[in-house]
């Protein structure tokens, strides 16, 4: 619990806020304890020096002998006993008077600390007990007076000063943690009105679900603050919105895609059910049933293909070194017979050989899905032209067909997911050949791009940042 | 009854050709979306098959062009989405029912002679006309309580007038629901199935129920 206080915003606001009013009050009411001490003690001293100024200025010689005199003034507070006033004054090791009121006149009035010692003006002040165990200040001055030594002592009870600055401590007791109090409530306060609008920001977002990730947040009514953060929240929603829309339109796309071989399917199965049918009839139905399922497992495979893709399974930690040209003469090996069935030449001339980092089943599926694509989309008779080459960046392979082309306005939709140039369904394929491509390229680091005139032909360029060339086997 | 397919998926608009030439219907394949409005919009069909995604122009649009320009032909919505909204949106634009891919032929069939059969204004799946009795469904004829076996176009031709009883039909009419689009004969092939009809169920009967008006065609009535 109070490790999740102090977790929280508020929590650390408050606990900063009590720690540093407590240590600033603390302080203040140290400091002042200490001054107004000061200031008192100061003042007793002063009502000391000024008393001595006194008692040494009725020093005087009268007959050859050295007396005090006690003025009328002050002579009432130093004759009556234990009065808090006291003066001894000292002649060459003798005590030549004492104040009354220091009913033992060889009371050693200097038996406590000593608080300071001026020897330039050979003066000394002491903290001491008096002749009635009260706490006593005490001054004492050297001095030589006409010839002979004297030490003068003049004491004042400190009972009113300290039991002064113990009220003034008492006071600060009590006004030190309600001070405290006070300002932590406060705080408490502000901290709770600061955060409002976190709370009411925070609230406003756990209505955002999947369902209305285009809403924006505007948190200009709540705090300047805050504006920064909404930005890069409402960024953060429109990237997932954008995420999200893909993949609602991939799973519809899919669904779509899926159903319609299945109807074909299930249409045949119908109908042929629908009444006695002879052997060839059945036979004829079959055949279309095998037809129309192996597309739809391509479809599957593709669309398997493109989810892996999607979900980040390539990385090119499992990248090893694998040569272009053998996975692009594996790739024309394998669809060398379907390009014979319609008497497409497959050309190649390719660079020396060249190594990439990668994965060769991946970049096959990729080679093969572009040469697929540009046998399917040829004429009879036509020709596809691969070839590579070095430049600067990397190495490019070249894909050209003789076949009907893309329109300008296509080329930029041709790798978007079960997209068709040609609208008609005659054309074999999945529709996802150039995604998949595209996307196995790219998580190679390289990049397809596509160059097409209507009648005359598609080329398609494949460029991969090379490892080391040319390596020679 | 000729139906009109608009279906761009080849093997699925040809087994349904087949299914439904199988089940008595005569049936026109398009497969785009120009094509298959431009055919609704010039010939006579009973009923139409849309595919809501085609090449060129989609279902939902031929079905609100057949509608702005009063084409009140029966639509039967084919889709692979099957989704509500699009079921709301065609319903919206004046589609008569939806076949949701995959379907069950069966299902299709019934659906389809359904919207047919509300567009001629009887919701029954039998037709009696005196004591002629065709049924729909199972495509048997009886008169007088008597089963009479007929050759499927001397079926589809007695539907078709059954059909549309107390109006006189035109030999050309007979043809364009007949046979489909590219058939290219001469209409007195429908006087030749007239009269084998005419010996099936009217002779050896009380009252002749197919009548030749001259100069106009043919009327099936009560009368």
């Amino acid at each position: 619990m109070d490790r999740h206080f102090l977790k929280s915003i508020k929590g650390r606001m408050l606990f900063l806020f009590f720690t540093f009013t407590s240590i600033l009050l603390l302080a203040i009411g140290l400091f002042l304890y200490y001054e107004v001490k000061d200031i008192v003690l100061h003042s007793v001293d002063h009502t000391l020096h000024s008393k001595m100024q006194m008692i040494t200025g009725l020093l005087h010689e009268e007959h050859g002998a050295i007396e005090l005199e006690l003025s009328e003034v002050i002579s009432g507070e130093y004759s009556i006993p234990r009065s808090g006033h006291y003066y001894k004054v000292i002649m060459d090791g003798k005590i030549l008077a004492a104040s009354p009121s220091l009913v033992d006149k060889t009371y050693d009035l200097t038996s406590g600390v000593l608080e300071y010692n001026d020897l330039k003006v050979r003066e000394k002040v002491f903290t001491s007990i008096g002749p009635d165990r009260e706490p006593i200040r005490v001054l004492q001055h050297d001095f030589k007076f006409l010839g002979r030594n004297f030490t003068v002592f003049v004491a004042e009870s400190l009972t009113d000063s300290i039991s002064m600055i113990g009220a003034f401590r008492k006071f600060l007791f009590i006004i030190i943690p309600a001070g405290i109090f006070i300002l932590s409530i406060t705080s408490l306060w502000i901290t709770n009105r600061s955060l409002k609008p976190i709370g009411n920001l925070s609230d406003r977002l756990r209505t955002i679900t999947h369902k209305n990730l285009n809403e924006q947040i505007d948190a200009k009514t709540e705090a300047e603050e805050l504006v920064g953060f909404a930005d890069s929240f409402n960024s953060m929603l429109n990237r997932l919105q954008k995420a999200f829309e893909a993949e609602r339109r991939l799973i519809s796309d899919a669904s779509h895609e899926l159903k319609t071989p299945v109807s074909v399917i299930k249409a045949y199965c119908d109908v042929a059910l629908q009444k006695d049918r002879t052997k060839e009839e059945l036979l004829e139905t079959l055949v279309t049933i095998k037809e129309v399922s192996e597309n739809m497992g391509r479809l599957v495979k593709d669309l398997l293909s493109l989810a892996r893709l999607d979900s980040g399974v390539i990385e090119p930690a499992s990248f090893s070194v694998i040569s272009l040209n053998e996975c692009i003469q594996q790739t024309v090996q394998f669809i060398a017979p379907f390009a014979e069935k319609r008497q497409i030449k497959l050309r190649t001339s390719l660079t020396d050989n060249v190594s990439i980092l990668g994965n060769k089943v991946m970049i096959v599926e990729a080679i093969l899905n572009i040469i697929e694509n540009a046998v399917n989309y040829n004429k009879d008779r036509g020709t596809v032209e691969i070839s590579s080459f070095l430049n600067t960046d990397g190495v490019i392979v070249s894909i050209r067909d003789t076949g009907i082309g893309i329109k300008e306005s296509d080329t930029e939709r041709i790798f978007e997911r079960f997209y068709r140039a040609d609208t008609s369904r005659s054309t074999q394929g999945t529709g996802l050949g150039l995604s998949i491509a595209k996307a196995i390229i790219e998580a190679h680091g390289g990049l397809i791009k596509v160059e097409s005139e209507i009648g005359k032909g598609t080329n398609f360029y494949i460029s991969f940042p090379i490892t080391r060339h040319p390596i020679s086997l | 009854m000729k139906i009109l397919v608009v279906e761009d998926e080849k093997h699925l608009a040809e087994i349904l050709k087949k299914g439904l030439e199988e089940k008595g219907f005569t049936v026109d394949l398009s497969y785009d979306g120009e094509e298959g409005l431009y055919m609704a919009e010039t010939y006579p069909y009973d009923a139409i098959l849309l595919d809501i995604i085609l090449p060129e122009i989609d279902g939902l649009t031929i079905l609100k062009r057949l509608r702005q320009k009063g084409i009140n032909l029966p639509v039967v919505m084919l889709t692979a989405k099957g989704e509500i909204e699009d079921k709301i949106s065609g319903l919206d634009l004046g589609a008569d029912d939806y076949v949701a891919k995959p379907f069950e032929f069966s299902e299709l069939l019934a659906r389809l002679k359904a919207v047919i059969r509300r567009s001629k204004s009887r919701a029954a799946p039998l037709i009696k006309i005196n004591d002629l009795e065709i049924d729909t469904n199972s495509r048997t004829v009886k008169r007088s309580g008597r089963e009479i076996r007929l050759s499927a176009t001397e079926y589809r031709i007695l539907e078709y007038l059954a059909f549309n009883s107390g109006r006189v039909i035109s030999r050309t009419e007979l043809i364009e629901h007949i046979y489909d689009t590219e058939f290219d004969l001469d209409s007195n092939i429908i006087d030749v199935y007239i009269n084998y009809l005419r010996n099936k169920i009217d002779k050896g009967f009380d009252g002749q129920l197919i009548q030749t008006v001259r100069g106009s065609g043919y009327l099936i009535s009560d009368g």
